[in-house]
């Protein structure tokens, strides 16, 4: 963390209302794009960040500079993304992909070059809520098991068990969007 | 493609990953941020005043409760003692006189004490030290002639029944003598 950033943060414990904007203008875009990592909509996604900026803000005396701001803020946004998701649970409706499996033949035909991130992210959002959220937390945010069980409630093997089931059902959707794209093509 | 390339991929692809957020989002966070705030101060004003209020009430119940106490008093229904009145009696009760007698009698057993601390002396015989202390201890002999005069005419009485039959004793009990 920076000189520029200690400062900030310290304006900001004891109150400063400007410095409290500038940490906003500086860090929202990165909050905000964390929120709709973990959302259905953009609505949804500015009622997460928004929720996440208040938190932000209340628990920020208990921050010690001697951690990531960034990956405090990023814990923050995350956490506060799945009690949202968790309100919404009973109105969600995913597709029930256990039974779908990656054989070798498919792991091998992947390339990383088939595919950019707009069908990256398309294929991940396609995947049921439990793995899309393990996948993410684990690949993108850098979460340990340990962090996704207890940020998730779960035991850390049901954690690893679908990390591995959305991996290969993250690849079986991308090796079925060729398809259809060459079909298309 | 290996599981770990697949991870390196994605994360590559979303890290420092940034969405600029809506125009009016930052003005709807800090009026939201101002609202929780002022609500925050007013409840604690709040908590701040019943508080204060709690505490003139009890002060008064209590200041209340004294001032009845002492026109009861002075009414004479009920026996309430102030504890200004009890400290005054405390004070002006008289000390017992044995009180007065500790220091002389904590200064004999200390004497006391020292005799018996003192080795006891070999076989039956009086030191001087002991003729001493009788000689203390023995009523000085004004104090023998102010006895009461009857003790004197008994004593008296007593050797005169005696003088004449040398044998006889007029005492409440017969004494029969042989020979």
């Amino acid at each position: 963390m920076n000189s520029e950033d200690v400062d900030l943060i310290e304006r900001c414990k004891k109150g400063h209302a400007q410095a409290e904007r500038e940490l906003y203008r500086r860090y929202s875009p990165m909050m905000f794009g964390v929120a709709i990592r973990y959302s259905n909509s953009r609505h949804d996604a500015e009622d997460i960040a928004q929720d996440a900026w208040v938190k932000v803000f209340r628990y920020l005396k208990s921050f010690s500079e001697n951690n990531s701001f960034e990956g405090w803020l990023r814990r923050i946004v995350v956490n506060t993304a799945i009690t949202h998701y968790r309100r919404q649970k009973k109105h969600t409706h995913h597709l029930d992909i256990d039974e779908v499996y990656a054989t070798p033949q498919d792991l091998e035909a992947f390339t990383e070059s088939d595919y950019n991130k707009e069908e990256i992210e398309k294929a991940i959002n396609a995947l049921p809520n439990g793995y899309a959220t393990v996948f993410k937390l684990y690949v993108i945010e850098g979460f340990k098991h340990k962090e996704i069980a207890e940020t998730l409630e779960i035991d850390v093997n049901t954690s690893k068990s679908q990390l591995s089931r959305a991996r290969k059902a993250l690849q079986v959707t991308l090796l079925n969007m060729a398809r259809i794209a060459k079909k298309k093509g | 493609m290996s599981i770990e390339q697949f991870d390196q991929y994605v994360t590559g692809m979303f890290a420092n990953e940034t969405v600029q957020p809506p125009a009016g989002a930052e003005d709807a966070l800090f009026q939201r941020m101002n609202k929780m705030r002022k609500r925050k101060r007013q409840i604690q004003a709040m908590g701040a005043a019943v508080v204060i209020c709690v505490g003139v009430l009890i002060g008064a119940h209590v200041a209340g409760d004294s001032q009845n106490g002492a026109a009861i008093s002075t009414d004479g229904s009920r026996a309430i003692v102030p504890s200004t009145a009890i400290m005054a009696t405390d004070e002006i009760e008289p000390v017992p006189q044995h009180e007065n007698l500790s220091q002389p009698t904590s200064a004999a057993a200390e004497s006391d004490l020292t005799v018996a601390s003192d080795p006891p002396p070999a076989g039956n015989d009086f030191s001087n030290q002991d003729e001493v202390n009788l000689e203390e201890k023995r009523p000085p002999l004004h104090q023998i002639d102010a006895l009461p005069a009857t003790t004197a005419a008994y004593d008296s009485g007593e050797r005169s029944l005696q003088a004449p039959e040398e044998e006889t004793w007029v005492l409440p009990a017969v004494v029969k003598v042989k020979d």
